[in-house]
């Protein structure tokens, strides 16, 4: 078993199959052998920790993605389709959604980065950029000469 | 008059600037009269020299002037300074958004999953990736123009962008794509676009094929600003219409870095087809040094091509060519494919090449993995699986095959001279019946699919033919029933008895209780261990006595010295049937003989 402490102080003992769906986490395992000692994780909340666990405890028998299976997934065309316990899984609020693309990084878990960028593309696909400030909140934060730049490359559109 | 204005309007600014900054209301000037600000000394006196006193009527007209510029001009810069200040205040609020925490990697790595995504080619420009993601923001116009990737597919949908694209893309491989979205439709019902209005998508692809009708009739035009950059191009995609095509004879300068094309003539059934477009043979002779995959669809390869034109190929795929002899040979094709020693996918669909003259060679391709064979006619299958000596990964897909060609694939398919050894590895026959077809998977220990069989309205008869020789040629150890029924349309069942030795395990799901009986009078199982049975609509009690073997199908090894029956095995039974209502069960039978 694992101990892991989150940045709020919280303990989490787990398999260490489970932990080890982290790159990061597996590699400390690596280089600190067998110890009892709890491993920090300063970037990760509980609350975002546990849902972590959950998706590493459901794909913990999967093989871990070789270089080769990466650089197909790089070059392949369609890249937005999620399985469906994931697409389950990842339906949660999007500060949590963020938190967990962020957690997943940190950790390096690429399958879990996968899901979580996929969703947020998924999100985004085929909205116009007014729909997509929409979504995220985000407000139009251009100044007037790029606005009028911006105008101008899109004058084709315009015309369609 | 000009000099008049010059001289007066900078006066009026920093007149207006005072009424801005002490909060006056700087609409004041603009309502003051001409009149009066012809009789303000301080204004008359920046140009009062005798050389250049103007006339009233031409003092009035510059005052009216002046006054009109310097109020444009302050509104400007009032406006200007608002911007300024609205897009730093609203890029202090977007800097606390939740999303603004993802660093610029991976907001970058979602961009490029957007770009990507099967539909983004059919949504119009103003929702389409990456146009729209440089329009959000100011951070996120930063990413998507720091990254190349996003700018390298380029389509009859953004052609009239190709300089913009171009440029953003840097260095960056391209791909160029001219289609009417048509060999897309079908993938994306089932794909991505399966979460998406059909509407939308429906007008969507209307807007590419409008789109694509503007293009294909100039290919070259649509071409020609790409050109310039063939250094750079990695996939290239052209469909063409029929009429006039112009891919034949198709020719390019050299493209060092194409690696991946597909050609595509819209014709579905040409009526002569030697009038099929045919590319130009330098451009696979000696065009495309770095070619991998290769996709033909109403495009013949021409037969002037070099024995080694497609030597680096990983992935050819043929579909609706028939060769008349002399057109292209079916030895010619074969020596083709024996100098692709990459080749690791063979899909050929509707091909036919002319019956063989000379002897055929061995092709030894020890990196394929499918070979796939839809629509086509036995004897060019019977060929090709006989002398394809591949690894025991190989994975065989036999779609839309006529039934009366079955028995002659199946020998080469199963004892060929180079024999898969994967199918000797085959534990588990599984028979799916769907819709329209009955489909034969022959899967490894791990449940890896090596050979699948799709057949098509086929007569039971025919049906039963293919059964008996999977089963009885390639014995397994276990057998996967799903969907099947009894004597029905693309269905089978066993016309003579068979034991089978060595299967221990089945399942049946969503089958008859017909087919089970059928199956289990004609066919005995004698060393079977598991049996699972969901939802088969059969009672228990009848279940149990139908696995019951006849007595004259029973396991001599399962006799004793006397020839008594012995007690040889248990066989337990998984039973579940929702329909028939009884609860999930296990039962254990103990079998005596």
């Amino acid at each position: 078993m694992v101990n892991l402490v989150t940045s709020d102080n919280e303990s989490f003992t787990v398999e260490k199959a489970v932990a080890s769906r982290s790159v990061l986490i597996k590699n400390m395992l690596e280089d600190v052998g067998e110890s009892d000692q709890p491993i920090p994780l300063p970037n990760v909340t509980a609350s975002v920790l546990k849902k972590v666990l959950e998706y590493c405890d459901h794909h913990k028998n999967e093989p871990m993605p070789t270089s080769e299976d990466l650089a197909a997934e790089d070059t392949r065309k369609r890249t937005t389709d999620i399985g469906e316990w994931d697409q389950k899984f990842i339906q949660v609020d999007q500060e949590m959604l963020f938190e967990i693309i962020l957690a997943a990084n940190y950790l390096d878990i690429k399958p879990l980065l996968d899901v979580g960028c996929k969703t947020v593309a998924n999100m985004i696909k085929g909205k116009t950029p007014e729909e997509i400030r929409k979504l995220f909140n985000i407000v139009n934060d251009f100044t007037p000469e790029e606005e009028a730049q911006i105008k101008k490359e899109n004058e084709w559109a315009e015309d369609r | 008059m000009e000099s008049i204005i010059s001289a007066v309007v900078p006066q009026l600014i920093d007149e207006l600037y005072k009424q801005v900054i002490s909060h006056k209301d700087a609409s004041s000037l603009a309502d003051c009269s001409v009149e009066s600000l012809v009789r303000r000394p301080s204004l008359l006196s920046s140009f009062s020299s005798p050389c250049t006193s103007p006339k009233p009527g031409e003092l009035y007209e510059a005052m009216s002037l002046a006054r009109d510029r310097a109020i444009l001009a302050v509104n400007t810069a009032v406006n200007t300074y608002t911007g300024h200040m609205l897009a730093a205040i609203g890029a202090r609020h977007n800097h606390l958004l939740p999303i603004y925490r993802l660093p610029s990697e991976i907001l970058s790595m979602i961009f490029k999953m957007t770009e990507r995504s099967a539909t983004n080619c059919f949504h119009s420009l103003e929702t389409r990736a990456p146009l729209n993601l440089s329009r959000v923001s100011k951070l996120w116009r930063e990413i998507a123009l720091d990254t190349p990737s996003l700018w390298v597919a380029i389509d009859v949908m953004n052609i009239e962008l190709a300089p913009t694209f171009l440029e953003r893309s840097r260095n960056a491989a391209l791909e160029i794509t001219m289609t009417s979205g048509g060999m897309y439709d079908e993938e994306d019902r089932s794909g991505t676009y399966s979460g998406e209005e059909p509407e939308r998508f429906a007008t969507e692809l209307r807007g590419v094929r409008e789109a694509y009708e503007l293009s294909a009739c100039d290919l070259h035009g649509f071409l020609e600003p790409l050109l310039p950059h063939i250094d750079r191009w990695q996939s290239l995609t052209l469909e063409v219409p029929a009429a006039g095509s112009e891919l034949d004879g198709f020719l390019l300068p050299s493209a060092p870095a194409l690696a991946l094309t597909t050609f595509q003539c819209a014709v579905d059934f040409p009526d002569d087809p030697s009038t099929l477009p045919t590319l130009h043979p330098d451009l696979l002779n000696e065009r495309l040094p770095s070619l991998s995959s290769l996709s033909l669809e109403n495009i013949a390869l021409p037969s002037e091509l070099a024995p080694t034109a497609l030597k680096g190929l990983r992935r050819l795929a043929i579909k609706e060519v028939m060769y008349e002899p002399g057109e292209f040979e079916r030895a010619q094709f074969f020596y083709l494919l024996q100098a692709c020693p990459l080749l690791e996918s063979l899909e050929l669909r509707s091909v036919d090449l002319p019956s063989p003259t000379e002897e055929l060679p061995l092709i030894s391709l020890q990196q394929l993995r499918n070979l796939t064979f839809d629509h086509m006619d036995s004897d060019l299958i019977h060929d090709l699986l006989s002398r394809i000596i591949a690894p025991s990964s190989l994975r065989v897909e036999l779609l839309s095959i006529v039934y009366l060609q079955l028995a002659p694939i199946f020998t080469p398919l199963l004892y060929a001279r180079q024999p898969h050894a994967s199918f000797h590895a085959i534990r588990n026959w599984r028979f799916k019946r769907s819709v329209d077809r009955l489909s034969v998977f022959g899967e490894t220990a791990d449940g890896t699919e090596v050979l699948q069989l799709d057949l098509y309205s086929q007569p039971i008869a025919d049906v039963t033919a293919c059964f008996d020789h999977v089963l009885s040629k390639v014995p397994s150890e276990s057998l996967s029933f799903d969907g099947i029924v009894h004597r029905r349309y693309g269905s089978f069942f066993l016309a003579r008895p068979l034991t089978l030795y060595t299967v221990t395990s089945m399942s049946f799901v969503r089958c008859t209780t017909q087919f089970l009986d059928n199956l289990f009078s004609n066919c005995a199982f004698p060393r079977l261990q598991n049996l699972r049975v969901e939802n088969c609509r059969i009672d228990s009690t009848l279940l149990t006595v139908l696995v019951f073997p006849a007595i004259s199908l029973l396991d001599p090894s399962g006799m004793g010295p006397d020839g008594d029956a012995q007690i040889a095995h248990t066989c337990r039974i998984e039973y579940a049937d929702d329909i028939v209502g009884d609860p999930a069960a296990e039962v254990l039978m103990l079998r005596r003989f």
